[in-house]
Protein backbone atom coordinates (compact mmCIF):
# COMPACT_ATOMS: atom_id res chain seq x y z
CA UNK A 1 0.00 0.00 0.00
CA UNK A 2 1.08 3.45 -0.81
CA UNK A 3 1.03 6.23 1.38
CA UNK A 4 -2.17 8.99 0.23
CA UNK A 5 -1.50 11.13 -1.96
CA UNK A 6 0.12 14.50 -1.22
CA UNK A 7 -3.14 16.76 -1.76
CA UNK A 8 -5.12 14.42 0.56
CA UNK A 9 -5.91 15.54 4.47
CA UNK A 10 -3.90 12.81 5.92
CA UNK A 11 -1.38 12.94 3.67
CA UNK A 12 -1.08 16.91 4.42
CA UNK A 13 -0.89 15.76 8.71
CA UNK A 14 2.17 13.43 7.24
CA UNK A 15 4.32 16.24 5.84
CA UNK A 16 3.22 18.56 8.44
CA UNK A 17 4.70 16.37 11.25
CA UNK A 18 7.44 15.51 8.99
CA UNK A 19 8.74 19.19 8.51
CA UNK A 20 8.25 20.37 11.86
CA UNK A 21 9.75 17.51 13.93
CA UNK A 22 12.87 17.40 11.37
CA UNK A 23 12.78 21.26 11.87
CA UNK A 24 13.20 20.84 15.63
CA UNK A 25 15.56 18.01 15.72
CA UNK A 26 17.73 19.91 13.29
CA UNK A 27 17.87 23.64 15.28
CA UNK A 28 18.37 21.51 18.75
CA UNK A 29 21.16 19.59 17.58
CA UNK A 30 23.08 21.56 15.03
CA UNK A 31 21.83 25.18 16.46
CA UNK A 32 21.04 26.32 13.12
CA UNK A 33 17.48 26.19 11.24
CA UNK A 34 16.48 25.99 7.71
CA UNK A 35 14.95 29.07 5.64
CA UNK A 36 12.29 26.36 4.59
CA UNK A 37 11.47 22.48 4.85
CA UNK A 38 9.95 20.50 1.97
CA UNK A 39 8.54 17.53 2.51
CA UNK A 40 7.24 14.89 -0.81
CA UNK A 41 5.76 12.04 -0.15
CA UNK A 42 6.08 9.55 -3.03
CA UNK A 43 4.62 6.36 -3.15
CA UNK A 44 6.91 4.34 -1.17
CA UNK A 45 9.63 7.01 -0.62
CA UNK A 46 9.54 10.06 1.20
CA UNK A 47 11.95 13.28 0.39
CA UNK A 48 13.07 15.91 2.92
CA UNK A 49 14.70 18.82 1.61
CA UNK A 50 16.24 21.47 4.53
CA UNK A 51 17.28 25.12 3.23
CA UNK A 52 19.44 25.18 5.84
CA UNK A 53 21.02 28.03 7.12
CA UNK A 54 24.95 27.83 7.28
CA UNK A 55 26.47 28.89 11.18
CA UNK A 56 29.41 31.75 10.92
CA UNK A 57 31.69 28.93 11.60
CA UNK A 58 30.77 27.34 8.21
CA UNK A 59 30.80 30.88 5.71
CA UNK A 60 34.16 31.38 7.57
CA UNK A 61 35.67 27.77 6.12
CA UNK A 62 33.95 28.73 2.98
CA UNK A 63 35.47 32.14 2.33
CA UNK A 64 38.73 30.29 2.94
CA UNK A 65 38.36 27.72 0.57
CA UNK A 66 37.38 24.72 2.45
CA UNK A 67 33.92 24.20 1.06
CA UNK A 68 34.96 20.32 0.92
CA UNK A 69 35.37 20.48 5.02
CA UNK A 70 31.80 22.16 5.73
CA UNK A 71 30.14 19.63 3.36
CA UNK A 72 32.11 16.46 5.41
CA UNK A 73 30.88 17.97 8.42
CA UNK A 74 27.12 18.22 7.28
CA UNK A 75 27.09 15.16 5.84
CA UNK A 76 28.87 13.52 9.01
CA UNK A 77 26.13 15.48 10.74
CA UNK A 78 23.30 13.42 8.47
CA UNK A 79 24.33 10.12 9.13
CA UNK A 80 24.89 11.03 12.82
CA UNK A 81 21.20 12.21 13.00
CA UNK A 82 19.90 9.89 10.44
CA UNK A 83 18.30 7.62 13.50
CA UNK A 84 16.43 10.36 14.80
CA UNK A 85 15.07 11.61 11.51
CA UNK A 86 14.18 7.91 10.69
CA UNK A 87 12.17 7.76 13.75
CA UNK A 88 10.50 10.99 12.67
CA UNK A 89 9.26 9.78 9.59
CA UNK A 90 8.28 6.22 10.75
CA UNK A 91 6.26 7.63 13.68
CA UNK A 92 4.38 10.36 11.54
CA UNK A 93 3.70 7.62 8.17
CA UNK A 94 3.63 4.36 10.44
CA UNK A 95 5.61 2.81 8.31
CA UNK A 96 9.35 1.09 8.90
CA UNK A 97 11.59 2.88 6.87
CA UNK A 98 14.10 0.47 4.79
CA UNK A 99 16.99 2.18 3.73
CA UNK A 100 18.15 6.25 4.08
CA UNK A 101 20.26 8.49 1.66
CA UNK A 102 21.74 11.36 2.73
CA UNK A 103 23.68 14.24 0.22
CA UNK A 104 24.59 17.77 1.57
CA UNK A 105 24.63 20.82 -1.27
CA UNK A 106 26.74 24.06 -1.45
CA UNK A 107 25.34 25.27 -4.15
CA UNK A 108 22.99 26.47 -4.38
CA UNK A 109 22.54 25.59 -0.58
CA UNK A 110 20.66 22.77 0.46
CA UNK A 111 20.25 19.25 2.08
CA UNK A 112 18.37 16.37 1.26
CA UNK A 113 17.18 12.95 3.19
CA UNK A 114 15.77 10.08 1.06
CA UNK A 115 13.76 7.89 3.14
CA UNK A 116 12.44 4.34 1.62
CA UNK A 117 9.58 2.84 3.08
CA UNK A 118 8.66 -0.69 3.56
CA UNK A 119 5.46 -2.35 3.40
CA UNK A 120 2.36 -0.97 5.03
CA UNK A 121 1.61 -3.37 7.96
CA UNK B 1 61.23 35.33 33.59
CA UNK B 2 58.79 32.59 33.31
CA UNK B 3 55.46 32.40 32.35
CA UNK B 4 53.09 34.37 34.01
CA UNK B 5 49.31 33.71 33.95
CA UNK B 6 46.60 36.60 33.03
CA UNK B 7 46.96 37.33 36.56
CA UNK B 8 42.86 36.39 37.29
CA UNK B 9 42.48 33.77 40.00
CA UNK B 10 40.53 31.30 37.93
CA UNK B 11 38.82 30.93 34.45
CA UNK B 12 36.06 33.38 33.99
CA UNK B 13 36.86 35.63 36.57
CA UNK B 14 37.17 39.22 35.11
CA UNK B 15 40.18 40.84 36.47
CA UNK B 16 43.05 42.70 35.99
CA UNK B 17 41.92 44.12 32.76
CA UNK B 18 44.63 46.34 30.99
CA UNK B 19 47.52 43.27 31.06
CA UNK B 20 48.75 41.94 27.99
CA UNK B 21 47.49 38.62 28.60
CA UNK B 22 43.79 39.30 29.57
CA UNK B 23 44.10 41.74 26.37
CA UNK B 24 45.05 38.64 24.62
CA UNK B 25 42.47 36.47 25.96
CA UNK B 26 39.57 39.07 25.05
CA UNK B 27 40.78 39.52 21.74
CA UNK B 28 40.82 35.95 20.73
CA UNK B 29 37.38 35.18 22.39
CA UNK B 30 35.88 38.13 20.50
CA UNK B 31 37.41 36.60 17.04
CA UNK B 32 36.87 33.34 17.96
CA UNK B 33 32.71 34.75 18.75
CA UNK B 34 32.42 36.30 15.37
CA UNK B 35 34.26 33.56 12.96
CA UNK B 36 32.54 30.83 14.87
CA UNK B 37 29.33 31.96 15.75
CA UNK B 38 29.75 31.22 19.05
CA UNK B 39 32.62 32.44 21.81
CA UNK B 40 34.07 30.09 24.46
CA UNK B 41 32.94 30.38 27.88
CA UNK B 42 36.13 31.28 29.48
CA UNK B 43 39.75 31.77 28.59
CA UNK B 44 43.31 32.30 29.91
CA UNK B 45 46.01 33.52 28.63
CA UNK B 46 50.12 32.54 29.52
CA UNK B 47 52.26 34.77 28.61
CA UNK B 48 56.21 33.85 28.16
CA UNK B 49 59.32 35.41 26.87
CA UNK B 50 58.97 33.35 24.03
CA UNK B 51 55.52 31.95 23.49
CA UNK B 52 51.90 32.73 24.40
CA UNK B 53 49.68 30.01 25.38
CA UNK B 54 45.47 30.73 25.39
CA UNK B 55 43.54 28.16 27.04
CA UNK B 56 39.68 28.34 25.69
CA UNK B 57 37.12 25.94 27.62
CA UNK B 58 33.35 25.15 26.48
CA UNK B 59 34.18 25.71 22.45
CA UNK B 60 32.00 23.50 21.10
CA UNK B 61 28.93 24.16 18.87
CA UNK B 62 25.61 22.70 19.15
CA UNK B 63 26.80 20.72 16.05
CA UNK B 64 29.79 19.64 17.41
CA UNK B 65 28.69 18.27 20.40
CA UNK B 66 26.36 16.65 18.57
CA UNK B 67 28.39 15.01 16.11
CA UNK B 68 30.87 14.34 18.95
CA UNK B 69 27.94 12.19 21.03
CA UNK B 70 27.84 10.33 17.76
CA UNK B 71 31.25 9.20 17.53
CA UNK B 72 32.37 11.28 14.84
CA UNK B 73 34.83 13.36 16.91
CA UNK B 74 37.59 12.96 14.30
CA UNK B 75 35.31 14.90 12.07
CA UNK B 76 35.21 17.78 14.55
CA UNK B 77 38.88 17.76 15.24
CA UNK B 78 39.20 17.74 11.12
CA UNK B 79 36.78 20.54 11.04
CA UNK B 80 38.57 22.22 13.64
CA UNK B 81 42.03 22.36 12.34
CA UNK B 82 40.75 23.55 8.68
CA UNK B 83 39.22 26.49 10.71
CA UNK B 84 42.39 27.51 12.70
CA UNK B 85 44.39 27.11 9.13
CA UNK B 86 41.69 29.71 8.29
CA UNK B 87 41.71 32.27 10.74
CA UNK B 88 45.34 31.30 12.68
CA UNK B 89 46.62 34.92 11.06
CA UNK B 90 43.95 36.76 12.14
CA UNK B 91 44.66 34.93 15.82
CA UNK B 92 48.68 35.78 15.10
CA UNK B 93 48.02 39.13 14.50
CA UNK B 94 46.28 39.62 17.85
CA UNK B 95 48.96 38.39 19.72
CA UNK B 96 51.28 40.21 17.63
CA UNK B 97 49.82 43.29 17.84
CA UNK B 98 49.33 43.56 21.80
CA UNK B 99 53.04 41.96 22.69
CA UNK B 100 54.80 43.71 20.28
CA UNK B 101 57.14 40.47 19.24
CA UNK B 102 56.79 38.64 15.87
CA UNK B 103 54.86 34.46 16.53
CA UNK B 104 56.89 32.20 14.28
CA UNK B 105 54.96 29.57 14.83
CA UNK B 106 51.02 29.26 15.38
CA UNK B 107 49.84 25.61 16.96
CA UNK B 108 46.03 24.51 17.60
CA UNK B 109 44.35 21.39 19.32
CA UNK B 110 41.07 20.91 20.42
CA UNK B 111 40.50 18.50 23.67
CA UNK B 112 36.77 16.16 22.79
CA UNK B 113 36.72 15.08 26.22
CA UNK B 114 37.83 18.10 28.30
CA UNK B 115 35.75 20.66 25.67
CA UNK B 116 39.36 23.09 25.98
CA UNK B 117 41.07 24.21 22.94
CA UNK B 118 44.60 25.33 23.15
CA UNK B 119 46.28 28.02 20.83
CA UNK B 120 50.45 28.36 21.01
CA UNK B 121 52.08 30.84 19.73
CA UNK B 122 55.79 30.55 19.20
CA UNK B 123 57.77 34.20 19.34
CA UNK B 124 60.84 35.04 17.07
CA UNK B 125 63.79 35.94 19.42
CA UNK B 126 64.92 39.28 19.51
CA UNK B 127 68.58 40.10 19.58
CA UNK B 128 68.32 41.04 23.16
CA UNK B 129 66.54 38.29 24.93
CA UNK B 130 68.20 35.89 26.63
CA UNK B 131 66.94 32.77 27.66
CA UNK B 132 63.38 32.05 30.09
CA UNK B 133 63.92 31.70 33.94
CA UNK B 134 62.46 27.92 32.70
CA UNK B 135 65.60 27.27 30.65
CA UNK B 136 68.22 28.70 32.82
Amino acid sequence: MNLPDEATPAATDVVEEIEREVLRVHEESYGTGARATHVHLVGEFVLVVLDVELTPAERTLIDAGRSETVKATRESYQLAIAPTFTAIVERATGRRVTGFLSAMSLDPIFSAEFFRLGPAS
Amino acid sequence: MGARDSEYGGWGVSAAPGTLSSQISRDIVRVHARLYGRGPIRAKTFLGDDYALCLLEDVFTRAEQTLIAAGKAAQVQSTRHAFQDAVGGEFTSIVESVTGKRVRAFMSQVNIEENLAAELFLFEQSAESGPTRDEE
